[in-house]
């Protein structure tokens, strides 16, 4: 018995030192989970803009961009993002750094309403760094919670592609190609959830300490762009109303946006794409309400 | 309590050092034990059937000592029925009520009478189909005098709802297991390890095989209308893969962990898909059950002592019951049917028995007979399980349609749908299977060693380690045990 019970401790520790093994792997190897561990250590930057999103806005504003035109800018974007991990993490990165002028939120209504979804879903690499949970951890452990990343380092092992990008002020840059063949559909519905009540607490958060905040759309694939103007109000309460810029709409989209150049994937840009669209969010909105 | 689950890797600990630390020293102690926790691990998911289960235990506990004590062969003939009346009113009210009703209401609405049937709303209990066959094997034993009426309540009743084999199997025979029950067991080093090499092997059949290709499976299933023939056979192919994974895995699981306390249970998968006739994959997939249709049901009827027409009769009552047990829908019934189709040119040409042993024993690869074989006994099972998965009979002709025509040689569209990474991935994981499977299929399961065939330690122990990592980094979305639904 005692032997059994001995190889059986072997193998939870086995178990145990595989999944610490796999962590120092993703803090080195997987540049998204590395950036959340930057992120949550996080003390006295003074970053003038910063840029809050999922994916779509991780791949699509161009932090590099932006600073070099002078505003000093990091992109806090995370991949998965539900608004009100955005939240938790501004609130964060607030209490350890300096305020930022200006929050640029990257809204993503082109892949549906994943990130205002009424339902609120959890971002597991945030909440390991975030709020670590012990129980939470032995319940999921990394390999298990983290298996995306562990494909993610696979493919950066296998393909130069994967291994040639990079993360640069938060942006993840990629110059991979994926042509998007999709079409524009006229009777797109225009995005709703606005009402959403973490974006309102973020912008609260926002007018509290006195930090411009602009929501913007991010552009989509073709399929995924709507009709809906470039500058719209939208009123959210009896007496609340909010301005959304729109960079997905199809005639904007259609002058910025190469289709064959310009996609790593469907509705999330490469750095060509992010370049250009982050020129336009720059001139058009960026500046004008910063110089204000 | 699912067996891929952290309340199980929790509950499976708990109960081991309980068993064999606390409750050690005295074999009633330990039954008790194992009663309470497999009435814990029952209550898991709806406490309220445990009345059912109990109930269910106590009569068929009660009326075997009834049939034992009878003085008159009319008094234990009515004993038996009794009990197998109300195992199987319970069994086909909680499972087949609402097919009957429906398709009797079908029936009276053809014909121009409207019926408005009252159906149950509720959810069939779990294992019903398993602890009601445990008990029928037992009383109809006890009636033929196969064995003597338990008297010890705690050790039948342990015998029907030990934990390991409660909700899916393998299902029991009294001959079998009870004695193991009633015998004071020792911890064997040797049967542990291997009980926990096993539970390793079936939850990466689980977690890597069956809960990725269900993924993929269930894409093209639920969405078959808009695939083409060559997607709809891939599709086909992920089920068959899903459905061996799931439940062999389960099985090997369920087999580990009784190994643990000592219990060895039937074994229900022996490698199915190299068998090389239907014949043989029926001897090798759900052993349990098959024999047990064979034991209660085809010997019963004559099996096939008889003449021709004896035999197909009784060959199709077994197929046809034993799809109906597993659910009340046609397509079980039309799998059965066709499985029966597919068997009886073996048994009227006398070659249902041709292939008992290990396929190629001594060799590496099979030969190119043998592949063939396997390869038509295979592909005529992933035919059945499209019955099996299709939501109706109307939904598998339509698949098989698509599937046998000119589009079975276009390219996937599937294929474009999924990430091509993920997919090779997965498709490595089944070769994994196969190939680990293949080099011990002369075993009991895939990852059972012994000192010949892998003598280093370290080499042993990097291939948990691997496994281990296979099932944390490509282990599908947590999906329920498909036979616990029958």
């Amino acid at each position: 018995m005692k032997k059994f019970l001995k190889k059986c401790l072997v193998f939870l520790g086995i178990v145990v030192i595989v999944n610490l093994l796999f962590l120092f792997l993703l803090l080195n190897f997987a540049p998204g989970f590395k950036k959340v561990y930057e992120m949550s250590k996080f003390q006295n930057k003074d970053f003038d803009l910063i840029v809050l999103g999922n994916s779509m806005a991780l791949d699509g504003v161009d932090a590099n961009y932006i600073s070099e035109k002078g505003i000093k800018t990091y992109n806090l974007a995370v991949a998965g993002n539900h608004v009100s991990t955005t939240l938790k993490l501004f609130e964060n990165y607030l209490e350890h750094n300096k305020k930022p002028k200006m929050v640029v939120v990257g809204l993503s209504s082109a892949v549906g309403k994943s990130y205002l979804n009424p339902v609120l879903y959890h971002n597991p690499e945030v909440d390991f760094f975030y709020q670590p949970n012990f129980w939470q951890n032995i319940k999921n452990p990394p390999m298990l919670n983290f298996q995306w990343l562990a494909i993610d380092m696979i493919k950066i092992l296998l393909s130069k592609e994967h291994r040639n990008a990079t993360m640069e002020n938060g942006q993840w840059r990629t110059k991979k190609v994926i042509p998007d063949n999709s079409s524009f559909n006229p009777n797109r519905a225009a995005p709703k959830y606005y009402d959403n009540v973490y974006l309102h607490k973020l912008i609260k958060l926002c007018k509290k300490n006195n930090i411009k905040i602009l929501l913007v759309e991010i552009t989509g694939s073709k399929k995924s762009q709507n009709s809906v103007p470039f500058v719209k109000e939208y009123l959210v309460s009896k007496d609340e109303k909010i301005t959304v810029y729109n960079l997905n709409n199809f005639k904007i989209a259609s002058e910025l946006i190469n289709p064959q150049t310009d996609w790593l994937a469907p509705d999330h840009l490469n750095v060509f794409g992010a370049t250009k669209e982050t020129q336009f969010l720059y001139e058009k909105i960026i500046q004008p309400n910063y110089t204000k | 309590m699912l067996f891929n689950s952290i309340e199980f890797a929790i509950f499976l600990p708990i109960v081991f050092i309980l068993y064999w630390f606390v409750f050690n020293k005295k074999l009633s102690k330990q039954n008790l034990l194992l009663l309470l926790v497999s009435y814990v691990f029952y209550a898991w998911w709806d406490w309220r059937f445990l009345f059912l289960l109990a109930f269910s235990t106590f009569l068929d506990y009660f009326s075997g000592l009834k049939i034992e004590q009878a003085t008159s062969n009319a008094k234990s003939k009515f004993w038996l029925i009794t009990s197998i009346g109300i195992n199987l009113g319970f069994l086909g009210f909680f499972k087949y009520y609402n097919f009957f009703v429906t398709e009797l209401s079908n029936s009276l609405t053809s014909i121009g009478l409207s019926v408005n049937p009252w159906l149950l709303k509720i959810v069939l209990p779990v294992g019903i189909s398993f602890y009601t066959f445990h008990g029928l094997s037992y009383i109809i034993d006890v009636y033929k005098k196969r064995i003597v009426a338990e008297k010890n309540f705690v050790e039948y009743a342990v015998f029907v709802s030990y934990f390991p084999l409660l909700v899916a199997g393998p299902i029991e025979r009294a001959t079998h297991l009870l004695p193991q029950v009633k015998k004071v067991r020792t911890f064997n080093y040797d049967q542990a390890v291997d009980g926990l090499r096993q539970i390793l092997w079936g939850l990466f059949k689980k977690i890597v095989i069956a809960d990725n290709c269900a993924m993929y499976a269930n894409a093209i299933f639920n969405n078959s209308a808009s695939h083409d023939g060559s997607s709809l056979f891939i599709g086909a192919l992920f089920f068959t893969f899903q459905i061996y994974g799931d439940f062999s895995g389960y099985s090997d699981i369920a087999l580990g962990a009784s190994r643990l306390f000592g219990i060895e249970l039937l074994r229900n998968f022996a490698y199915p898909y190299f068998s090389r006739d239907i014949a043989e994959f029926w001897r090798r997939w759900h052993i349990s059950l098959s024999t047990w249709f064979r034991d209660y049901l085809y010997f019963p009827l004559g099996g096939s002592k008889g003449g021709t027409w004896m035999k197909v009769r009784n060959t199709f009552a077994i197929f046809l019951v034993s799809g109906f047990w597993h659910g009340a829908n046609w397509t079980f019934i039309a799998w059965g049917f066709l499985n029966a189709l597919y068997f009886i040119p073996l048994l009227l040409l006398n070659r249902n028995r041709n292939h008992i042993e290990v396929i190629s024993t001594n060799a590496l690869f099979p030969s190119v007979k043998e592949f063939f074989q396997i390869s038509f006994t295979f592909f005529l099972t992933v035919i059945a399980w499209i019955f099996f998965r299709a939501d109706s009979i109307t939904h598998a002709f339509s698949i098989l349609k698509v599937l046998f025509s000119k589009s079975f040689f276009q390219k996937p569209d599937f294929i474009g749908a999924h990430d091509t990474f993920y997919l090779l991935i997965h498709i490595t994981m089944i070769i994994v299977m196969i190939v680990i499977e293949w080099l011990h299929r002369d075993k009991q399961f895939g990852l059972q060693f012994n000192q010949k065939t892998l003598n280093s330690t370290f080499k042993r122990w990097s291939i948990y380690t691997i496994i281990v990592v296979f099932i944390l980094l490509f282990g599908g979305k947590q999906n329920n045990f498909i036979y616990f639904q029958f």
